[in-house]
């Protein structure tokens, strides 16, 4: 179910007035599963003296209580500056009238509250430090996820990423033996009071991939969860979609909070990866637009990213977990969606010249393949590009292909792709000056040089640094052309 | 060396330009005081025996073979694991006397840390370069065990570039930072600070003097956050601050860190010789009671100092004056063509690459004067200036003290000058020097269980670390509170637990500065380049940049074309304007509660309590530079500023109006003019009474039963005539949402600040009314002065108790 004043509230502009905001919920017992040893929420706290619940009502909205899920969203207050950004499925949608938020199948508010684990099944497991609630799913490898068959994955290995420089930075990993983690959290600003209340993790298991789903049905279970998180991880390194920023220092600080030695792992975060490949030909490069745009994966109906704290919180509340249940779907896919597109870059990576599609593609491909050191199988890629693709559509390959060339020495292949983006119908300063530069300083051909350089003076407007850079180019050749 | 040379020079100028002042014919028979200030020798220690060896060079190597005597002290304190504050003057090399122990303990042992915190970014990265140094030569071969000092000493603040931070967090031995940025970033995420927390062993409060008021209830709770995370990791630090005199150093430091401290005041550090005067501006017109403007003779002082080449501050009450100020000091020196000395202003709200390059200019001496708002009183590193002219009182014994001390080091000779303005305060202090030079300073005053401010950090206290059933924090019932937060839907109890239950970030809701948290920009549309000039809290943002205001940066104009309130913007455009703008604004008090009634034996009586104000802009004066006539007058059309917050006020009962003879001899509005007059006398006494900034408590005049309430004369607008029916009231309140203990602290002295009030009006020679005691007779009426006094004295006899009744006089109504 959807509380629609909430979302009318959090998409509207103005933070929420008081008046508008709805009587608290009452708090009810949460319907612990009979099989459950969950602690009973106590209630024996002193009561509010009437003279203090006077003050603090006049204190008013100064008080600043409810939530600010709008807030969170424009300050990311995290104190690494901003590693959310990359977030970006999780803003809700620009305009509600769009949208009719049939999100979720719903629940009458005056339901009995439905237990947890009729939703989305599962059983209970026990560690030394408590119980939570584990959901076990297993996808045949056999399937497909979009248009990708899972399978892939086991052909490919990928080489662990990259940041961070290091020689184990480019040793192999092997899908085999990685584990592929998401988490659910109560809130996306980070710090010691955000939790991971809900962690999926994906690793093959003979013919399928295992997806397990950790679950604390309230916060004393967290410890549990992630003692058994520890456990079942074993040593496996770790791949994750931005989770180097997000997930992973997450975790590290819940574990942390709950007294247990953060695991150390190897970890391949996919995000950065995803950006090399697709970042100039899709907008955005949050996980829902790779699957529809690269996996070819419609997910459906799906709870947004943003409204899950919400739920999570509204199920500690009342015992619901109607809208709840969504997010064990949600996070599953993502799962699911971080395998598949761990076989997509991995046949990417393994055969650029032919793995690839777009020309756009391409360069992203031969740049992340620059990035892994491997430059031959970038030029590659690029080569096959320009000799499949229409000569306007090869113009960016050339240009990547020229700088190429040029740092290798093949001047004569650099200057032709230079000149033939140089001669392209979208104006590049930056051609005309490789172009110059190496008629100048390799061929020596002055007075082409000073042929080029004035055609780009011709088409730069006057004052701008490239305009001076090529008036200075121009006054030298001139002398030089002069001797 | 020619150190000798240098100081007798320096000591001749100095000497020179008070003569200069003493025979200017212009100031004749204005220097109410003068003091010197012999030179004092120094008193030293022994370092002491336990010492790090490796300590004794590198402290030779910067020039100190013995400590002076405060400085052996703190070491002996610390090192015993106590906490300690330190007081002792400018200069004194306080900053040692926690380098020393923190260094002595991180050689001994690398693995321990120290958490630094400076109220302003500039001085932590004044602090980090003096560590580092210190720690260089204390490591001279880095390169080789540079494992064993890793980052050494780092800061950590809003500008620290993220890539830096993870190293920071993991490898500096010492962190300096602020209390906003150890609230907001290190707190909420302490697990990620882990290794800092669990080897905390000091931590160190500089300028602990500046936490005073919202700033310090802010700190104090931040602080208690601080002990609930240093548990939670195992470490438990001693805390050592230094703080500027203030009369409750030991005291305001126990309340802060809810622990008992040490404290050491004897200085060691010689001083040069100092001199202080008081100037009090000439009487200009003997009728009217008018003296010479106080920004004209501050203007001559300071330029004396400056012909003579002397490094001079000049230090304005408020931003306005700082920019005037810089404004006439430079065009001073403007027409001199043989010599130009550069003055600059210096003030909060410029940009900090600006303010960077002010201080550097300060230190290398390319700039001779600066003209700024207290800003520059806290240590920042300006190198040595050695004349000081206070323009106006800077409204307590400690700013003036530190104001002070901004010029003179341990050699030498220096002057700080103080002119006085035509403020009752400040001819208070011109009729009792001894009040300033003899008087204790201050009393800082917080109040960290403010609900409000309490309220907030419970919040973020539970996002960090969820809080035990059997937990307290603060003054009130935090399970209570904790009940009620839950209520809320902000936090969650189970298995005996407070836990933190929503997606928000408490902490980047609560700014430690003020009540609220939002900031206004003031966007330069000059030549539709839109580039941010400046910042402007919100408490400024009603009297600095509404519509048509004149917002003076660096002494250039800038006139407000457009004020975005919603967007929190300020549009300006540079003008080149004969006048500035001076804000006028009104508050209203509605009682909310009595929490200190009147005692029924008395008739008269302060009362105490919870007040809602309402305070609101409603227009502008437009002043012309130098001759201060009012050229004319603006509206303000801006929302109210509402806040609940505490006061003490006193009603004049219908029996002393009945005696005063109102209205049958005495009209009523002379009454109002008579209660206005008296306003201003309390308000200047109170806030020297309690030791306070006069800027930290409002006053207003209003009749609580008829919602009637004073408003300043609006030209061309009648003043709304007070109900037939008067019970007027005088309110002094906290002008601080939430009250900071100020009004409380004044009820229980109440009688004293009357007799206050009633020797001031005595005492002040002129024949009715002037700046000095109730207000220039042209604002307050010509019987002003007269009925104040009788309504002084009527009230002092009221708050005796009916003789028949009476009773203790020291129960005072307190229940």
């Amino acid at each position: 179910m959807i509380d629609r004043d909430h979302i009318r509230r959090v998409l509207s502009d103005g933070p929420p007035s008081p008046s508008a905001r709805p009587a608290p919920p009452k708090l009810r017992q949460v319907e612990a599963p009979s099989h459950t040893e969950t602690p009973p929420r106590d209630r024996s706290h002193t009561p509010l003296d009437p003279e203090l619940r006077r003050r603090l009502e006049a204190l008013g909205v100064a008080v600043g209580v409810g939530s600010s899920l709008k807030d969170t969203r424009i300050r990311l207050p995290d104190e690494d500056g901003a590693p959310l950004e990359a977030r970006t499925d999780l803003k809700p949608p620009a305009a509600a009238d769009d949208s009719p938020w049939p999100l979720t199948r719903e629940v009458d508010a005056h339901d009995e509250p439905l237990p947890i684990d009729t939703l989305v099944g599962g059983t209970v497991r026990e560690t030394p430090v408590g119980a939570f609630l584990q959901i076990d799913r297993r996808i045949p490898l056999a399937s497909m996820h979009g248009h990708v068959p899972l399978e892939d994955a086991l052909r490919h290995d990928v080489p662990l990423r990259l940041r961070e420089r290091g020689p184990e930075d480019l040793a192999r990993l092997a899908p085999q033996d990685a584990a592929f983690i998401d988490t659910e959290t109560s809130g996306l600003a980070g710090g010691t009071g955000t939790v991971a209340f809900l962690v999926g993790a994906g690793w093959i298991d003979g013919e399928d991939f295992l997806v397990r789903q950790y679950f604390m049905r309230d916060y004393p279970e967290e410890a549990a969860l992630l003692h058994a998180l520890d456990e079942d991880m074993a040593d496996r390194p770790l791949v994750s979609f931005n989770g180097r920023s997000f997930d992973w220092p997450l975790l590290t600080t819940r574990w942390r909070m709950n007294k247990h030695r953060p695991p150390d792992r190897a970890h391949l975060d996919l995000l950065p990866s995803a950006r090399r490949l697709w970042g100039r030909t899709l907008h955005s490069h949050s996980l829902s637009t790779l699957e529809r745009h690269v996996l070819g994966l419609e997910r459906g109906e799906d709870l947004s990213g943003w409204l899950i704290p919400t739920a999570w919180f509204e199920f500690l509340r009342t015992g619901r977990a109607g809208t709840l249940a969504q997010a064990f779907r949600h996070n599953e896919i993502d799962v699911v969606s971080m395998l598949a597109l761990f076989a997509h870059v991995g046949r990417i990576l393994d055969d650029p010249a032919t793995g690839v599609a777009s020309p756009g593609d391409r360069v992203g491909t031969a740049r992340l393949l620059l990035d892994l050191e491997d430059p031959e199988r970038a030029r590659n890629c690029l080569e096959a590009g320009v000799a499949t693709a229409s000569e306007s559509e090869a113009l960016p390959l050339r240009r990547l292909l020229g700088h190429l060339c040029r740092r290798d020495g093949a001047f004569e292949p650099a200057l032709a792709h230079f000149r033939a983006v140089a001669s392209g119908a979208v104006f590049d300063p930056e051609a005309y000056e490789q172009v110059a530069k190496i008629l100048e300083h390799r061929v020596r051909d002055f007075h082409d040089a000073l042929r080029w350089t004035r055609k780009a003076l011709d088409q730069l407007p006057e004052g701008t640094r490239w305009h001076d850079a090529f008036l200075h180019r121009e006054a030298r050749l001139i002398r030089r052309s002069a001797t | 060396m020619a150190g000798n040379d240098c100081r007798d020079s320096n000591r001749e100028r100095i000497h020179g330009v008070l003569e200069d002042i003493a025979n200017d014919p212009g100031l004749r028979g204005c220097i109410v005081a003068h003091r010197v200030l012999p030179a004092t020798d120094p008193v030293y220690a022994p370092l002491p025996d336990g010492l790090e060896p490796t300590l004794i060079p590198a402290l030779a190597g910067r020039g100190v073979q013995q400590l002076y005597s405060h400085q052996r002290a703190a070491y002996d304190s610390i090192q015993a694991g106590k906490n300690t504050v330190i007081v002792t003057p400018t200069a004194s090399g306080k900053t040692l006397c926690y380098n020393l122990p923190v260094l002595d303990a991180l050689a001994k042992d690398p693995g321990a840390r120290a958490l630094y915190l400076f109220p302003t970014k500039a001085l932590s990265r004044d602090q980090s370069a003096e560590l580092t140094a210190m720690m260089e030569a204390l490591d001279p071969d880095r390169g080789d065990n540079s494992q064993t000092w890793g980052l050494g000493a780092a800061v950590y603040d809003g500008d620290t570039p993220p890539a830096e931070r993870r190293v920071v967090r993991d490898r500096a031995h010492v962190v300096l930072s602020n209390p906003d940025m150890l609230h907001a970033a290190i707190l909420p995420h302490h697990a990620r600070w882990m290794r800092l927390f669990e080897n905390l062993k000091y931590v160190v409060i500089d300028e602990l003097h500046t936490y005073r008021g919202v700033f310090g209830s802010h700190l104090g709770n931040v602080l208690r956050r601080l002990r609930r995370v240093c548990r939670f990791h195992g470490s438990d630090p001693v805390f050592v601050a230094t703080s500027a005199t203030i009369a409750n150093a030991k005291e305001f430091a126990e309340r802060l860190l809810e622990m008992p401290v040490e404290l050491i005041e004897e200085n060691g550090a010689p001083l040069g010789e100092r001199h202080f005067l008081m100037v009090n501006p000439p009487i200009t017109n003997p009728t009217l009671g008018l003296r010479a403007s106080y920004l004209g003779v501050s203007r001559e002082v300071a330029s004396k100092f400056l012909r003579a080449m002397i490094h001079t501050i000049v230090f304005a009450g408020s931003r306005t004056v700082t920019e005037v100020m810089t404004k006439y000091l430079k065009d001073l020196f403007r027409s001199r063509v043989d010599r130009v000395p550069r003055v600059v202003g210096y003030r909060g709200g410029y940009l900090p690459k600006e303010r960077r390059s002010i201080e550097t200019g300060l230190r290398n001496g390319s700039i001779l004067g600066v003209v700024s708002t207290n800003a520059l009183e806290l240590g920042i590193d300006i190198g040595s200036l050695d004349a000081c002219v206070l323009a106006g009182y800077p409204g307590t014994v400690a700013s003036t003290r530190q104001q002070a001390g901004r010029a003179g080091r341990r050699q030498g000779a220096s002057a700080a000058v103080l002119v006085l303005r035509s403020h009752p305060l400040d001819q208070y202090l011109a009729d009792h020097p001894s009040f300033l030079l003899d008087a204790s300073p201050e009393r800082a005053q917080i109040n960290p269980d403010n609900l409000q401010i309490l309220v907030s950090h419970l919040k973020c206290a539970a996002f960090e670390l969820p809080i035990e059933d059997t937990e307290s924090f603060g003054g009130e019932d935090s399970q209570a509170l904790l009940g009620w937060l839950e209520e809320h839907g902000v936090v969650r109890h189970t298995g005996g637990r407070w836990h933190w239950s929503s997606d928000a970030y408490p902490a980047t809701d609560i700014s430690l500065r003020s009540v609220t948290s939002t900031n206004f920009v003031v966007v330069d549309t000059t030549g539709n380049h839109n580039e941010v000039l400046a910042e402007v809290d919100y408490t400024w943002a009603f009297t600095t940049i509404h519509e048509g205001a004149i917002y003076m940066i660096q002494s250039e104009q800038y006139h407000v074309d457009k004020l975005d309130w919603d967007r929190r913007k300020a549009f300006v455009r540079k003008v080149d304007s004969e006048y500035y703008t001076d804000a006028q604004s009104y508050a209203k008090v509605k009682v909310l509660q009595v929490l200190r009634d009147k005692p029924d034996e008395q008739p008269v009586g302060p009362e105490y309590g919870e007040v809602e104000v309402i305070r609101k802009a409603i227009g502008y004066k437009k002043i012309k530079f130098y001759t201060q006539e009012n050229l004319g007058w603006g509206d303000i059309l801006l929302p109210e500023d509402i806040y609940h917050t505490q006061s003490t006020w006193v009603t004049v009962t219908p029996e002393i109006i009945e005696q005063l003879g109102v209205p049958a001899r005495v009209p009523q509005s002379d009454l109002v003019d008579a209660l206005h007059g008296l306003a201003n006398v309390l308000h200047s006494l109170a806030s020297l009474l309690l030791m306070c900034d006069g800027r930290d408590l409002g006053v207003v005049i209003g009749d609580r039963k008829r919602d009637w309430f004073l408003h300043p004369a609006v030209p061309g607008r009648p003043r709304e005539k007070p109900p037939d029916e008067f019970e007027p009231t005088i309110f002094l309140y906290d002008q601080y949402s939430g009250g900071i203990g100020l009004a409380e602290a004044l009820h229980p002295v109440f009688q004293r600040l009357l007799e206050g009030a009633r020797d001031r009006l005595l005492g002040c020679a002129c024949p009715s009314g002037c700046p000095a005691c109730v207000g220039p007779e042209m604002e307050v009426g010509p019987r002003a002065k007269a009925l104040a006094l009788t309504l002084v004295s009527l009230l002092l006899r009221g708050l005796e108790p009916a003789p028949a009744l009476a009773s203790s006089a020291t129960s005072n109504g307190a229940s």
